[in-house]
């Protein structure tokens, strides 16, 4: 009975796809704001997740070509797709991506420090502020 | 392709979706985001209450400090490290749904195809209703952010929204609900039944709200003589549940009902269980999921329902912190269930104060490589008829 089922109960909406897509990208309801500017660092800081991850996927792409010529000298047509992390690989490409994520999302230390360290920048104009005045 | 691709831990089977390299990569990205998130970057949003928010709130309003969750969330909100922590864990949670659900459609049709196929192995059923309304606190917001909900479907026979779960459940929980996400029936079978229930014999069992049966499942081997239903209100994910069990060798018939009023006769079941679903319901569906517990038991059997614990208790800046999902996360039940007195309920819901306890117990799940060893607890709310 799988095939015959209707589908869309009419009872209720639910998320709906753009044209051209077949599965919706986004969860019904509403995506919250953080920052007053209509959204849009919250669209930035979306498209550099994203980025991050195609960046991470690339270079784990690169480790398994790396990995796939070293045992066998050339790369036979499908070699990447086939290649299976061992257990110890795959433990070594889950400290590379936690390496990797601690580099981009950098900026959360550097913030956390400036916290406990109570700087602003309104104490490093003053700073600067003070070098001119012993001009 | 020789062997299936799976994430370290993970048990394939027949309907698992199998992500290519590069989406596995996207995943395992995914993973490394969260955990990098909650070690390295969350715990700067305490730092920042005690060192910024917190005095900037007591200074604009003559020293007096936030009162309660609420104000520390709002007290939060101006702050741009919480902004920032917020939108990146916003944007991980839909980089985590996007990147299963790209290699979900991308075999949508080879799924379909295998639920099929997987048909008629173990002598489960399922029995589909298309005319169920679908309650308002799961029809307006699709819980978790997962596109599609439970009940989306995009295509005749569609199961995708179920292969989005049972994968995205995995790599959302880095694999620490074990190798099949089954750790938590795991759990309340070993850690509570066997524990503190040893004769507990079930003719008949109920799983309330069951998604794709992956927590139904230990109950099938705990007590093979019993017949296991399960009850979801999504058409997709109870078609994907039916041909994973099936796939799987377990025999469950599932059907496609609302906890707060099935058909099924009075006392007709000796167990009821339900697995993190308590915070993906409305209070007053709660009370009616309670009420029909009570209902459906026969005399001497039990209601267990495994969640999280309620706010009470617990340090406001703490509930803040695990409140950010009501709020922000399509978790919008997740708070107001935690507020709930849910042992009053259950109380009056019929089973009275003396039949009904809170239990902590610990998590079963087994760690492999790679992964720290670290047990989890899971909060059991149990009702004896």
């Amino acid at each position: 009975m799988l095939g015959g089922v209707p589908t869309n109960p009419a009872t209720a909406p639910q998320a709906e796809p753009v044209d051209g897509r077949t599965f919706p990208t986004k969860a019904r309801g509403a995506r919250p704001v953080f920052f007053a500017d209509g959204g849009a660092t919250d669209a930035v800081l979306a498209i550099v997740t994203s980025l991050a991850a195609e960046v991470w996927a690339l270079r784990e792409r690169v480790t398994t070509l790396e990995t796939v010529l070293a045992q066998g000298g050339t790369i036979p047509a499908g070699a990447v797709e086939a290649h299976r992390p061992s257990p110890a690989e795959a433990g070594h490409r889950s400290a590379e991506a936690a390496a990797f994520t601690a580099r981009v999302f950098r900026v959360f230390e550097e913030m956390r420090e400036e916290a406990l360290a109570g700087d602003t920048p309104d104490g490093y104009e003053a700073l600067v502020q003070r070098a001119y005045d012993e001009i | 392709m020789s062997t299936p691709r799976t994430h370290p831990d993970q048990q394939s089977h027949e309907l698992l979706p199998t992500p290519d390299h590069d989406e596995a990569a996207r995943q395992g990205f995914v993973q490394a985001l969260k955990a990098h998130i909650a070690t390295r970057v969350s715990p700067g949003v305490r730092e920042v209450y005690e060192h910024r928010a917190a005095p900037r709130w007591a200074s604009e309003r003559g020293g007096a400090a936030p009162a309660d969750r609420h104000e520390i969330r709002r007290a939060l909100q101006g702050d741009v490290y919480y902004q920032l922590w917020s939108s990146v864990r916003r944007s991980s949670q839909h980089l985590l749904w996007a990147s299963v659900a790209d290699s979900v459609t991308r075999q949508a049709g080879d799924l379909a195809d295998r639920a099929q196929a997987a048909t008629g192995r173990a002598g489960g059923s399922l029995r589909l209703d298309p005319g169920l309304e679908i309650p308002w606190y799961n029809a307006e917001v699709d819980i978790h952010c997962m596109p599609g909900g439970y009940r989306g479907e995009y295509a005749p026979g569609d199961v995708a929204v179920g292969a989005l779960y049972d994968q995205g459940v995995f790599v959302y929980a880095m694999g620490q609900m074990g190798p099949l996400n089954d750790d938590y029936g795991q759990s309340v079978v070993a850690n509570y039944l066997r524990a503190q229930h040893p004769a507990f014999a079930p003719g008949r069992i109920l799983d309330m709200g069951c998604t794709v049966g992956n927590a139904t499942l230990p109950y099938v081997d705990a007590f093979p003589d019993a017949e296991v239903h399960a009850i979801d209100l999504g058409a997709p994910v109870l078609r994907y549940a039916h041909a994973r069990a099936e796939a799987l060798g377990r025999a469950v018939h599932f059907s496609q009902q609302n906890a707060e009023r099935t058909d099924f006769p009075d006392g007709h079941f000796d167990l009821i269980i339900s697995h993190i679903v308590l915070h993906e319901m409305s209070p007053a569906a709660l009370r009616r999921m309670l009420a029909e517990c009570h209902r459906l038991l026969a005399p001497g059997g039990l209601m267990i329902h495994a969640d999280f614990p309620g706010y009470a208790g617990v340090d406001p800046l703490t509930q803040a912190m695990i409140d950010w999902d009501t709020w922000n996360n399509h978790e919008p039940l997740w708070g107001p269930m935690r507020s709930m007195d849910l042992s009053a309920e259950a109380a009056g819901a019929g089973f009275g104060a003396g039949a009904v306890s809170e239990v902590i117990v610990p998590t079963t799940r087994i760690l492999q490589t790679g992964k720290q060893a670290r047990q989890g607890q899971l909060w059991l709310l149990v009702g004896r008829r």
